[in-house]
């Protein structure tokens, strides 16, 4: 919100700096003038996938001198847009990831009453083929196999399943010891079924755990925003008081009405943008 | 109109400062994506409490057909409430989970809040207030 008061002396938009040489501290890690302006450190590779960390500006003053107001707000808004950039990207991977999630949880739903099905009834389904391999040629061979796939021993789902969208049908399904699972890349293995279990759960705990990594990412980023922001605000704040203090200067202590708010800005601001 | 402005003295932003507008602004988030989840979770737990009383009405040896993964299962009544049970508890767990987990982030908005407050007073602007 814009808080402006006086009318007329609205300072004009920041072109020229104001080199008022005061308080100029100590260095505060700022980089040499003819050096583009970054405004950030570098993070290793690993960290945050090697997104550079927002400068926190200690000292305003020593900034604004060092650099001017205007280019230094520059700066700060093109690193915005980038931070806004790499923002969006991790949101769409992130609701990528979200929708694996509950894909992966039914299909170990499923899984867990085929299982049960195959328990209930068969009751050795797990005991005579104990090899847990993934069915190959040899293993079908087996015996164990035999008993489970033909002795019509093991349990039947009985079933509506989506033939189509909002079209069902009916069917049977033979709770057997193992279950196709699309790997992807066109591939489908038939797996047992604890071994596709375990391969659903591996990968759901995968996917959460990346999802939680990305969620790290994004509150570095809003962090690093949020850093840039107030930055921003600040620098600017410090650029209308300089002009205040010349523009009193030069009319011999005139009450000059001037402005301290960052364009569309409340003096400081952390605005949490609700995102979903 | 007499600009405040000029009165307001400035007061200036440490790093401490921006460590917790950082916090305060990430923990709103939070918020509501919790009170977001928790509204999903216990709507679930309202829909599987309806389907259990529904299906206790009926004879056990009936069959009804029962969600699992993308597919109508035809169980019979006392196996679905069975499982209707467990979701039940599940849930249940989540959605007390959910609620601790939320007050402890409103907690903690709220004690950042009254810091940065107490310090900018009316030159900060925190937004996230409840609903």
């Amino acid at each position: 919100m814009d808080t402006s008061g006086g009318g007329g002396d609205t300072p004009a938009p920041a072109t020229t700096p104001a080199p008022m040489a005061i308080a100029t501290g100590g260095g505060s890690g700022v980089v040499a003038p003819d050096a583009p302006l970054l405004f950030t450190n570098p993070t290793t590779e690993e960290e945050h996938r090697g997104i550079p960390e927002a400068v926190f500006f200690d000292d305003v003053p020593a900034v604004g001198a060092a650099h001017g107001a205007a280019p230094t707000i520059a700066a700060l808004d093109q690193l915005l847009a980038k931070y806004k950039f790499w923002e969006e990207r991790f949101q769409r991977r992130r609701a990528a990831l979200s929708t694996k999630i509950p894909d992966v949880t039914r299909a170990v739903d499923v899984i867990q009453a085929l299982q049960a099905a195959a328990e209930a009834q068969g009751g050795g389904a797990n005991g005579d083929g104990g090899d847990g391999r993934a069915k190959t040629g040899a293993a079908a061979d087996a015996a164990g196999a035999d008993a489970a796939g033909g002795g019509g021993d093991t349990g039947t789902l009985e079933t509506h399943f989506e033939l189509s969208t909002q079209l069902f049908a009916k069917a049977t399904v033979k709770a057997g010891r193992s279950v196709c699972l699309w790997l992807g890349a066109s591939v489908m293995v038939e797996y047992e079924l604890s071994d596709a279990m375990e391969l659903l759960r591996e990968n759901l705990a995968g996917a959460q755990s990346q999802l939680a990594e990305m969620e790290g990412d994004l509150a570095f980023l809003r962090s690093q925003m949020n850093v840039v922001e107030v930055n921003m605000t600040r620098v600017y704040n410090w650029d209308v008081a300089m002009r205040r203090q010349a523009a009193k200067a030069a009319s011999g202590g005139g009450s000059a009405a001037a402005v301290v708010a960052a364009p569309g800005k409340g003096a400081i601001e952390a605005a949490p943008s609700a995102k979903a | 109109m007499k600009p405040a402005a000029e009165e307001r003295p400035t007061v200036e932003v440490t790093r401490e400062d921006q460590d917790d507008i950082n916090a305060y602004a990430l923990l709103v988030q939070r918020r509501s994506e919790q009170v977001e989840a928790l509204a999903r979770m216990k709507n679930l737990l309202e829909l599987h409490s309806d389907a259990a009383d529904e299906v206790s009405l009926l004879d056990d040896d009936q069959v009804v057909q029962y969600v699992v993964g993308d597919v109508f299962l035809f169980t019979p009544a006392s196996g679905a409430a069975s499982k209707l049970e467990d979701k039940k508890a599940t849930l249940s767990a989540d959605v007390n989970k959910a609620s601790a987990a939320l007050a402890g982030v409103e907690g903690e908005v709220a004690r950042l809040k009254s810091k940065l407050y107490a310090k900018f007073g009316g030159s900060i602007q925190l937004e996230g207030e409840p609903e």
